[in-house]
Order: structure tokens, then C-alpha cells, then sequence
């Protein structure tokens, strides 16, 4: 019975373990992005702020998706500040999350 | 003295060379270098002048590498340097004789500014105008000699002076194309007893996205085609306080060309030919121009 319990304990342990965390996820639209070469200044000065995951642009969409290392929140007045460093506008954010 | 066609391919590269950006090939763009942020460039340019009426039969080539360095200051404030490395030769007939005039090395470095002084974004597009200004230093030997003594002017590779240059470049840059114009004002200053004339440029570019016609999703890469004009206008050099007859004067170039725009790095190349050359007296006329070049993003 022992046994069972400690077996029990181990894999209730190893399932909180693999349990996916939430990420914060940022979506803004920017203004202004109308090539690759330009996105990449995007993605590069968002990628610098402390927490961020990874970024992702969509040309098409201009829109600009910045994913939050678990435990991090997003501070938008620092993402919007990256994107005005790279030379372009941003616009309305939002928050939402997903799991790592 | 004779208006030298590769320095004139030269300072075309050094206009250019603030197009660091997804951009025209032969001058600067007003898209923006982000704060803290370098790019790089560069480039090939090959040009030949030859079928000279004179009876020298002069023959001119000259092959420019241009290194280039963008650095953004701020998002609106950018500084470029640019270091070209020129190879130039000279053939023409002296006395029944054929000769060869040739020189190799470092040329004149440049130092630029430009200011985004509009920016006007909107989904998809921008409008932007930038002021630039900058000096270029007589980095390159300006004293040049081989077997024959010293090399004529136009083989030299540097000036031996100071100038100082400035302009304005506007851009209007969409998903489906993108179009610059650029008006340029360079003071040549004298040097070794030659007074060049000032140049004056009045450019445009149009990059249309010939690949992919849709747009899907993500950053995907660009393919361009591109068409670019160059006017020039150089007033007549003075040596020792007399106008040289056979210097200055209006060309216009038409540049088709592709280039190939992806997030990190683009290649490009155009070929720059002459529609119109009204050149003072013998000067020698430009055959065509070979610019070949890339930029990176780090």
C-alpha cells in the first residue's frame, strides 16, 4: 500500500511538472511596416525587452505578436516604445494568453 | 581637365549609400535605421566610358567596392560611413603610342547625417522626408603615380579636397511598391590647382513587388523590379582660374533593376544607362554603369 501511495505522490508530481504554463501574449498593430526589412527592425527591437518569448510579425495583417517568457507580464508602454525605437507606429493592444 | 566618369560613379554610390534600407539601389531612402540599430551594405559598381571621338581614343573603366555602415542614432537621427575602394584605368593614345593609366586603392571616405523630418504612418504605408547632410574627407591618394608619372586626375583615387554635400529624399512606401525622390547639392572644393564644378542631382526610384502577388502570411520576401533616374548637373571645373572647356555639363541615366528583399538581407543589382549626356567640349561620355550590391540587418 506504501508502495502505491509514493507511486501515486511521484506521478502527481511529474504531471504538475509537465503541466504547460500560461504565457502572456501581446498583439499590436503597427503602422508604417510595408516590407521585410523593416519587420526585422521590429522583431529585433522587441526582442531585446526583458521577458519576451519570441516575436512575430504579419506583414499583411501589420500586425506585430509579442509572446511573454512564462512568469513575465507585458508592460504595452515598453512594447510600444520598441516599436517607435525601430522607426514605426504602434497602435491598439491586447492581451490575451497561451499555453507554453 | 577632363570630368572623371568613375568618380562620378563613385558619388553616385556615396548617395546612395544611405540606402540601407529596403530601398532604391542608385540613392538614399527616408525609411528609417532604428535607435541603436546597424546595417550594412555593399556594393560593386563598374563603369566604362570609351568610343571617344577625340584622337586620343581615350578608354575609361574604373570598379568601385563601397563599404557602407548605417547606424541609428535615434529612430529619426541615422549617421553613415562609407569607404569605397576604387580600381581605375585609364587607356588612350599619346604620341602614337598606346598607354595605360592605372590606380588602385583606398578612395574618399564620407561621413553623413540624415533627419526624419516627416513621418506619416498608416496600416500598411508610410510617408517620410529626411534632410541629409555630410562632408566627404580626402582619404585617398590624391598623388597617384605610375612608369608615366602622375596619374591624370580622373585616375587618381581620391580628390585630394574636402566637400561638403547635403539634400533632401523623400519616400512613399506601400505593400505593392514604393517610390523616392531625391534633390542633392554637392560643393567640390579645389584641390592640386583644380577647382571642380559643384554638382547638382535631382533622382527618383519606383520598386514595384513583381513576387509574390499575394500576400500570404507572416514577413514573406520580396521580389522587386525597379527603374531609377539620375539627373546630373556639374558646372565646369576651373584650373589654375580659368574654366576648363571640356568639363561639366548634364547627364541622365535610366536605371532598370531587381532586387530581392527578404527580413535579414537583400541583394540587388541594376544597370545604369545613358538617355541623354550633354557634355561639355571632348569629355569623355559614360557607355553604362554596373551597380551590384547587398544589405544586411544585424
Amino acid at each position: 500500500m506504501k508502495r502505491i501511495v509514493l507511486v501515486l505522490i511521484g506521478v502527481f508530481w511529474l504531471s504538475l511538472a509537465a503541466w504547460p504554463a500560461d504565457q502572456e501574449v501581446v498583439d499590436v498593430s503597427v503602422s508604417g511596416l510595408a516590407c521585410p526589412f523593416c519587420a526585422y527592425s521590429v522583431e529585433k527591437s522587441l526582442g531585446k525587452l526583458p521577458g519576451v518569448d519570441s516575436v512575430s510579425v504579419d506583414l499583411a495583417a501589420n500586425q506585430v505578436r509579442v509572446v511573454m517568457q512564462a512568469e513575465h507580464t507585458a508592460d504595452l508602454k515598453q512594447i510600444k516604445k520598441a516599436i517607435v525605437n525601430a522607426g514605426f507606429t504602434p497602435g491598439e493592444a491586447s492581451r490575451s494568453t497561451a499555453q507554453e | 581637365m577632363r570630368p572623371s566618369l568613375a568618380l562620378k560613379g563613385i558619388a553616385v554610390g556615396i548617395l546612395a549609400a544611405g540606402s540601407v534600407r529596403s530601398a532604391p539601389v542608385t540613392i538614399n531612402t527616408a525609411l528609417p535605421v532604428g535607435g541603436g540599430e546597424f546595417v550594412a551594405r555593399g556594393m560593386v559598381v563598374t563603369s566604362q566610358s570609351g568610343e571617344d571621338p577625340d584622337a586620343t581614343d581615350r578608354d575609361h573603366s574604373a570598379t568601385s567596392l563601397i563599404a557602407v555602415l548605417g547606424y541609428g542614432v535615434t529612430h529619426k537621427l541615422a549617421l553613415f560611413g562609407v569607404l569605397p575602394y576604387v580600381d581605375k584605368e585609364l587607356d588612350l593614345t599619346v604620341a602614337g603610342n598606346r598607354v595605360s593609366r592605372t590606380s588602385a586603392g583606398l578612395g574618399d571616405a564620407s561621413l553623413f547625417v540624415r533627419y526624419t523630418l516627416v513621418q506619416r504612418d498608416r496600416p500598411g504605408r508610410t510617408f517620410r522626408v529626411a534632410p541629409f547632410a555630410g562632408v566627404k574627407a580626402p582619404t585617398g591618394d590624391d598623388d597617384h603615380r605610375d612608369i608615366l608619372g602622375r596619374v591624370p586626375p580622373s585616375v587618381q583615387p581620391g580628390s585630394g579636397a574636402w566637400d561638403v554635400f547635403g539634400g533632401v529624399v523623400a519616400t512613399y512606401q506601400t505593400f505593392a511598391f514604393q517610390a523616392d525622390g531625391q534633390m542633392s547639392y554637392r560643393v567640390r572644393n579645389k584641390a592640386n590647382g583644380i577647382d571642380p564644378g559643384d554638382e547638382l542631382r535631382l533622382d527618383g526610384s519606383l520598386q514595384y513587388r513583381l513576387w509574390p502577388r499575394q500576400l500570404g502570411n507572416g514577413v514573406p520576401s520580396f521580389l522587386y523590379g525597379v527603374l531609377e533616374s539620375n539627373f546630373v548637373h556639374r558646372d565646369r571645373n576651373e584650373v589654375n582660374g580659368s574654366d576648363d572647356a571640356n568639363s561639366g555639363g548634364t547627364t541622365l541615366h535610366l536605371s532598370p533593376g531587381l532586387q530581392y528583399v527578404t527580413r535579414r538581407w537583400i541583394v540587388e543589382g541594376v544597370v545604369q544607362l545613358p538617355v541623354v549626356q550633354n557634355l561639355h567640349g571632348n569629355a569623355l561620355e559614360n557607355d553604362y554603369v554596373l551597380r551590384a550590391g547587398f544589405r544586411f540587418n544585424f
